[in-house]
């Protein structure tokens, strides 16, 4: 079953384990910097959101990468990067509309989200549950059954 | 392992920053922030310095747990000498700020002397910088950080900075950092101010890799993040309603310091704790708090964010404190309200608002005002002189001085002094209720016996979280012993404060105490750093550096004098509540705490204990 | 005899819905002891941490043989801290 990423910015408290879990993963190291997953604290609403690469189904990433340095994970679906081929032009951090891929200035390559291969960090990192790995198909489930729960209430 | 090992040393009479390496013997024997810094600068100041003047020096420290996945991994703190108390004075802070000097490569800053005119550090990684802050004097916290982000044309940069209180050099100025975090007490932010420095901006992008052995450093860290998650205090108590669900508690008990501790217990007191930030308001319908927010690595996020009410007189003209923001903690609404008589939950927020905003302390802020008000209701301070009616319970009064003291508008140049310099110019200094200078938090040393022993030997002045046995006399953490007497309770009161400096020197938050005992503490520093770090030279090391903390305060003037109560908590009875009748059995602790700390009876450290701690 | 109940923090919710702030006035036989309102209330010590009559600490060992008088007022809080 293919699983996605499930962001719920009401949980999330800014603690940013996830950021530090990611960076050790890829990296080794406790470094938010170097996080695919990012939280934003937006002050005056009150509301901190984590954002990260939604792993589109025709990544423009994908298809702007003149050297086909990102290929799909056919277990995953995950958009990934071949450090090997990424020769650091950018064009794909231009191409993505939300972001999310961008250039890491020491190494020359690009970084995004992998999902870890299937086996996502920053999930078990994060202590309120904000991410989890859920199925694909069904993102809108918990959505889905707070409004049912309503429906059931009005009938009786 | 452990440490970056780097000190960012900066003068700022000459205007040079030099890397230096960290005194790895020193790290081994006190570890970090609150150890660590005090060493440097109980070695390096003479304590004689005037805490205002440009011999003293102001440091920020991490601990070896700051910027890791431990949780809560991201305190760092301030050490100084304290111009409100003259004793050593050492402020802790979570938010972002700390974590992110270490990601930048240093384990502490320290800063000397005087810039000649106002200036801001900047450090990216291993560039340390100081520029001008011509454009930021004058600012509050907030625009200070908002400027700095956008001249730089970097929203991850990290700042620390004083408001207009530490410009004004208000004795009980702090440094806000993050927005709505806070170096707090003693008046870190006037040393800053002092020194002509308003920020401290960081971007740290080389990260943490320093730790001794990351699986087993995982593996610990995780097991002790589900004993915060499993513990109902930490896990849940603490997130849904943060600190102000004490309100209640130590209102029922008879201990809630009420106007200027002339009254235990507070009518409104219910109005204005924990559960009514929960309330929804008549008015818009909508409950004061937001919801709840973490510091850098914390899994409790015990944080307030909350929405004032808009249509409250103190913002009715004024939409930019009608966003969300940092709200109310137990000690700032207790401050603000209850010792003050204050009942109106949306003024205290406003108020808190405000010290957040300019950079002050509101525990010292609040029971300032509160004195000021005795003053006033026994005619010793006039309308004329303050400028309004000032009695206690006058929420516009209250509200009026947070705006002015740390402007040093009118009277508000008098408030900035402190309770104690404030009442001892109106010839009533015993109504100051402080230790050392610094003013009582939110429990009655009446009322909790072991809390009155342990404001008197705080070595920062009164103070709760240097000894927190109020978790222990009133909440049974880790067992229940009876808040009304005094038998065992200087043993108590050693313990906690022995504890306590383990906690101040890791890097992690004291909350997690609630949870954890340092059995937990020891594991995740032994992962993280080398070195043979037992649970018994933890132990030493805590009573290292209170005796450490004692020493400095004593070659600084303070002595067994100081190791007091004001007249109103030994001679002044609880007048109501389960405490009724009780003054605080201080004479009869303190000889026995002394003679159990290894001093004699003038609270001096005998020589074999110094030698025992290797002092 | 008429006793007050007062549930802090999330134990409010365990008391009837409507109720202002969080204190019920009880109606209890004499000689009725704190172990027995905290039942009625399903309050095991696990949950019930902090029991205070009229401000007073009683112990979990102790609730069961606790008499309350006329007028008294019972507080009870989950574990809670602060700073």
């Amino acid at each position: 079953m293919m699983k996605s990423l499930y962001l719920d910015p009401q949980k999330c408290t800014g603690c940013l384990q996830c950021e530090m879990a990611c960076a050790y993963e890829h990296t080794g190291a406790f470094n938010p910097a170097q996080s695919r997953i990012k939280i934003f604290n937006f002050e005056h609403e009150g509301r901190m959101v984590p954002y990260t690469c939604t792993q589109c189904a025709e990544a423009w990433c994908l298809l702007a990468c003149p050297v086909e340095a990102i290929t799909m994970d056919a277990a995953t679906g995950a958009k990934v990067v071949h450090d090997g081929t990424c020769v650091g032009c950018k064009v794909c951090t231009i191409a993505c509309p939300f972001g999310t891929v961008n250039y890491v200035a020491e190494t020359g390559k690009v970084q995004k989200c992998d999902l870890c291969g299937g086996d996502p960090e920053c999930v078990k990192a994060c202590p309120t549950g904000a991410i989890t790995y859920v199925d694909a198909d069904w993102t809108g489930l918990d959505r889905m059954r707070a409004w049912a729960g309503r429906a059931n209430s009005a009938v009786l | 392992m452990g440490w970056t090992r780097k000190v960012l040393r900066v003068n700022l009479t000459t205007g040079t920053c030099v890397a230096e390496p960290l005194n790895m013997e020193w790290a081994q024997d006190y570890l970090g922030c609150r150890g660590l810094a005090t060493k440097y600068f109980t070695t390096e100041v003479d304590p004689k310095v005037d805490p205002l003047s440009p011999a003293n020096k102001m440091l920020m420290v991490t601990g070896p747990l700051t910027g890791t996945m431990a949780s809560t991994g991201g305190r760092y703190s301030v050490v100084t000498k304290g111009p409100l108390t003259g004793a050593i004075a050492c402020s802790n802070s979570g938010g972002y700020f700390g974590a992110e000097m270490k990601f930048a490569g240093w384990d502490m800053i320290i800063f000397e002397g005087k810039s000649p005119k106002p200036v801001y550090l900047y450090v990216e990684n291993d560039r340390a910088e100081l520029l001008d802050a011509a454009g930021l004097w004058g600012k509050s916290c907030w625009d200070t950080e908002e400027t700095i982000k956008a001249s730089h044309q970097d929203p991850q940069i990290r700042v620390c900075s004083i408001g207009l209180a530490g410009e004004n050099q208000v004795l009980f100025a702090c440094i806000i950092n993050d927005l709505h975090r806070a170096a707090g007490r003693s008046g870190v932010g006037a040393v800053m101010g002092s020194k002509n420095l308003k920020a401290v901006a960081i971007r740290g992008t080389k990260g943490f890799g320093g730790i001794r052995d990351f699986p087993a450093f995982l593996e610990v860290t995780n097991q002790k993040k589900k004993i915060l998650a499993d513990n109902a205090v930490t896990g849940q108590g603490l997130p849904k309603y943060g600190t102000q669900v004490l309100m209640n508690v130590i209102n029922e008990m008879g201990a809630l310091p009420t106007r200027n501790h002339r009254d235990v217990q507070f009518d409104q007191a219910s109005k204005i704790g924990g559960e009514a930030m929960h309330e929804k308001r008549p008015t818009d319908g909508k409950a004061q708090l937001v919801t709840n927010a973490a510091c850098f690595a914390c899994t409790i996020a015990c944080g307030r964010i909350s929405k004032i009410d808009q249509t409250h007189f103190t913002v009715t003209n004024n939409p930019k404190y009608w966003g969300a923001t940092g709200g109310l903690e137990y000690e700032a609404a207790w401050a603000l309200g209850a010792a003050n008589g204050v009942g109106d939950l949306e003024a205290l927020h406003y108020a808190n608002m405000l010290c957040n905003e300019q950079g002050m302390d509101p525990i010292t802020f609040g029971t300032t005002v509160g004195a000021a008000m005795e003053l006033y209701e026994l005619g010793l301070l006039t309308k004329e002189q303050i400028g309004e009616e000032a009695p206690f319970g006058s929420t516009k009064a209250m509200a009026h001085f947070a705006e002015i003291t740390a402007r040093g508008e009118g009277f508000g140049k008098e408030l900035a002094l402190g309770s104690k310099r404030l009442c001892a110019k109106y010839g009533r200094p015993d109504l100051s209720m402080s230790v050392k200078g610094q003013e009582f938090p939110a429990y009655d040393g009446r009322a909790i016996q072991g809390m009155g022993l342990a404001y008197a030997t705080s070595n920062r002045g009164a103070c709760h979280l240097r000894g927190y046995t109020v978790a222990s006399e009133v909440l049974g953490i880790p067992v229940k012993t009876d808040p009304h007497v005094t038998e065992g309770k200087a043993e108590l009161v050693k313990a906690f404060q022995d504890a306590t400096g383990v906690f101040d020197s890791a890097g992690i938050c004291i909350f997690t105490s609630f949870a954890w005992g340092l059995a937990d503490v020891q594991p995740q520093i032994a992962a993280a750093c080398e070195g043979d770090w037992s649970m018994e030279k933890l132990a030493l090391m805590g009573e290292r550096i209170w005796n450490m903390e004692k020493q400095f305060n004593l070659a600084a003037g303070l002595g067994k004098k100081d190791d007091d109560l004001p007249p109103r908590l030994k001679t002044e009875a609880c007048k109501t509540g389960p405490a009724k009748g009780l003054v605080s059995g201080l004479d009869k602790m303190l000889p026995e705490y002394y003679q159990i700390r290894g001093w004699n009876e003038d609270g001096v450290p005998k020589r074999e204990t110094l030698e025992r701690l290797g002092l | 005899m008429k006793i007050t109940l007062k549930l802090h923090a999330n134990l409010m919710d365990r008391l009837p819905p409507g109720t202002k702030g969080h204190a019920v006035v009880l109606d209890v036989d004499d000689g009725t002891c704190v172990g027995d309102v905290l039942a009625q209330y399903d309050l095991p010590p696990k949950i019930a941490k902090l029991v205070l009559v009229n401000g007073h600490y009683v112990a979990p060992e102790a609730r069961a043989a606790a008499p309350l008088h006329d007028g008294d007022h019972l507080a009870v809080w989950p574990p809670v801290a602060g700073g």
